[in-house]
């Protein structure tokens, strides 16, 4: 149990609809190890932002277990919970809404120390001290203590976004698309950032992006996601060398490569995504798939390990 | 008559109550015939507002064209009137948005919107004017029968595949797409870059393509310009750029992104943030974020000069070549 952060074991998430059941989250199981970066990648409303959400219980999940430094978090109390969240943090994607503009740099980087009550508010010099601290760690400069959202752009917007999630000094962090709203030189400067935190605090995080290049970057272990359900799990080298789903494969193959002599040769795929709302048996990619059978859209795949770490999910594999 | 699109000298200005906002400043760019030309930059480094001028879609009470000229097929579109300038957006040169969302009416059936295209230009029977809205949807991989549909009816790409119908409907013979996929998951990207290729062969349009991501100009465009704060700074054919960029910002733009195909363990930002808008520095604009920073560079800015056979670069680096 030593190594292992964090375990989730057949995680599922249900909405509940007008028009019937969303299956956003369905049958997960995966463990990170401390101080490790898990990739999560898919394309738009395959559930990957939800999964993320409901391993920090934002999303409470409909079932499945998930397990923090070995203790099952699936059913703790509220006022635990808060406990927790000392521990698990969460930065979000779009700094332009994820900041409260009516809350200054240092309100917002000092919020979650009077949540928690670390500080009580009379405190004022001690927080302030924090919060300067912190401003130095994510490469703010100070003399932005009292601006407001508006007044700084996207790559310091996230840079507090980032300052408020590391300010309890937490061990796991979810990073919902941070660098997905930035500019390619801001959103460099941004990954730069969180590798050398990573490295200083020996953080661990989960990694949720839809650029395949940036999780490459990035990630000790990448979980491709499709319409809800994992159908591929593996280290980059086997992921990038040797993408064994057909999704997988399409997905690599769609990525136009900044190289004007390597022409891309792409998987075709045709069709886009099906709706997640009272989703049948069967694969839910088989729809698209190059290579489905008609058992592919009767019987739904188990999961395979094809070698140590290698996980997928798809009849050609069973 | 050939069909170029010449841009020449364009400087606009918008006017702020921050005060002027020097977007264009002196730029130049050919769109050959039939050719494909990608155009780089982040985010305000001027490419939409480029695209807005050559199409006369700038907003009339803050923009104002200081300088320049857009020629296209002997006329310099800036000096056309109104009347004129009707007939030449969408039957001679269109354009594609950003965002498929919201560029689209969305209390119109989608086959409304692509006749609404044709029937500006062109005196065609109702029947006539609905065939052609059948076999261009068939086209961009839409089944004809969706004509009747409302825009959310449509899944992101499938608008996005609309809105390139809209504009390719008359056969324009250059098509201006500011972003056109940005918006999109890559797999769709892939398909919508792939159909606007197609099509583009098919009609023989050029195209001049905005886009911030590097991987995209590579495998669609053969000549790529990259903008800096309202300036071109370096321009030429894409294998040349990817062989051998020579400008401190485009190797900067280069080395910040992660690539699918080399592995780096970390990668290279550019220091600092984009100049602010409303100043007019003496010397280069990429000066204070420029690894190479020289002297000469903070006093005067360098001009746009030629280093090998049409590879021009804006730096004082490549001045004794």
């Amino acid at each position: 149990m030593s190594n292992t952060i964090l375990k989730v074991k057949n995680l599922t998430k249900n909405f509940y609809t007008a028009s019937g059941v969303l299956s956003a989250v369905s049958n997960i199981s995966f463990e990170i190890k401390t101080g490790e970066t898990l990739g999560v990648v898919g394309e738009s409303g395959c559930g990957k932002s939800t999964l993320g959400r409901a391993i920090l219980r934002l999303h409470e999940p409909t079932s499945g277990e998930i397990y923090f430094d070995g203790t099952n978090i699936t059913k703790l109390p509220p006022a635990e919970m808060k406990q927790l969240r000392n521990k698990m943090q969460i930065i979000f994607q779009d700094p332009y809404e994820s900041l409260n503009p009516r809350m200054s740099v240092s309100q917002a980087i000092a919020a979650p120390l009077l949540i928690q009550k670390r500080y009580k508010s009379s405190q004022k010099h001690e927080i302030n001290q924090k919060v300067l601290e912190m401003m130095d760690l994510v490469g703010l400069a100070r003399r932005l203590v009292n601006s407001y959202p508006h007044e700084l752009d996207g790559g310091r917007r996230q840079r507090i976004g980032i300052a408020r999630a590391l300010v309890l000094n937490p061990k796991f962090i979810v990073c919902d698309e941070p660098v997905s709203a930035l500019d390619v030189s801001i959103q460099a400067q941004i990954l730069n950032l969180m590798q050398d935190l990573q490295e200083q605090f020996g953080l661990t995080y989960m990694f949720i992006t839809h650029d395949l290049s940036v999780v490459k970057h990035l990630s000790n272990k990448i979980l491709v996601m499709y319409l809800g359900q994992m159908v591929e799990l593996g280290t980059p080298s086997q992921i990038f060398e040797n993408p064994l789903h057909p999704y997988t494969q399409a997905l690599l193959s769609a990525i136009p490569v900044p190289d004007p002599n390597i022409p891309m040769k792409r998987v075709a795929l045709t069709g886009e995504i099906t709706s997640p709302i009272n989703i049948g048996e069967g694969c839910r990619f088989a729809k698209r798939c190059l290579y489905a059978k008609e058992e592919c859209s009767n019987v739904s795949p188990e999961i395979k390990k094809i070698e140590p770490g290698h996980l997928v999910m798809c009849h050609l594999f069973s | 008559m050939n069909s170029d699109l010449i841009i020449k000298n364009l400087s606009v200005n918008y006017q702020t109550d921050d005060g002027l906002v020097y977007a264009l400043d002196q730029v130049d760019l050919l769109i050959k015939e039939g050719s494909s030309h990608g155009l780089v930059g982040e985010t305000g480094a001027g490419k939409t507002t480029l695209a807005k001028s050559v199409m006369r879609l700038l907003p009339e009470r803050t923009a104002r064209v200081i300088s320049g000229e857009v020629y296209y097929q002997g006329k310099d579109l800036l000096k056309e009137d109104m009347a004129a300038i009707r007939n030449i957006r969408g039957e001679q040169i269109a354009m594609v948005f950003q965002d498929p969302m919201t560029s689209l009416n969305p209390v119109l059936t989608v086959g409304e919107q692509i006749a609404e295209a044709i029937e500006v230009h062109g005196e065609l029977s109702k029947s006539e004017v609905q065939q052609k809205v059948g076999e261009i949807l068939e086209m961009v991989g839409i089944p004809a029968d969706r004509a009747e549909e409302y825009p959310h009816q449509f899944s992101g790409g499938m608008k996005q595949r609309v809105v390139i119908a809209i504009a390719l409907v008359c056969n324009p013979k250059v098509l201006i797409a500011d972003e056109p996929t940005t918006a999109l998951d890559v797999t769709i990207q892939a398909q919508v870059l792939e159909t606007i290729k197609e099509l583009r062969q098919k009609l023989n349009t050029s195209m001049l393509l905005i886009t911030h991501d590097l991987g995209v100009v590579a495998q669609n465009c053969e000549h790529v310009s990259v903008m800096y704060a309202g300036e071109i700074v370096e321009s030429a054919s894409v294998k040349e750029i990817f062989s051998g960029m020579k400008h401190p910002y485009t190797k900067g733009l280069f080395n910040s992104i992660p690539k699918i195909n080399v592995n780096v363990t970390r990668l290279i930002p550019i220091s600092g943030l984009m100049p602010d808008p409303t100043q007019k520095p003496q010397g280069c604009k990429f000066a204070d974020r420029c690894p190479q920073m020289m002297a000469i560079c903070l006093k005067s800015k360098p001009e746009l000069k030629e280093v090998s056979p049409e590879h021009h670069v804006r730096c004082y680096l490549y001045d004794s070549i």
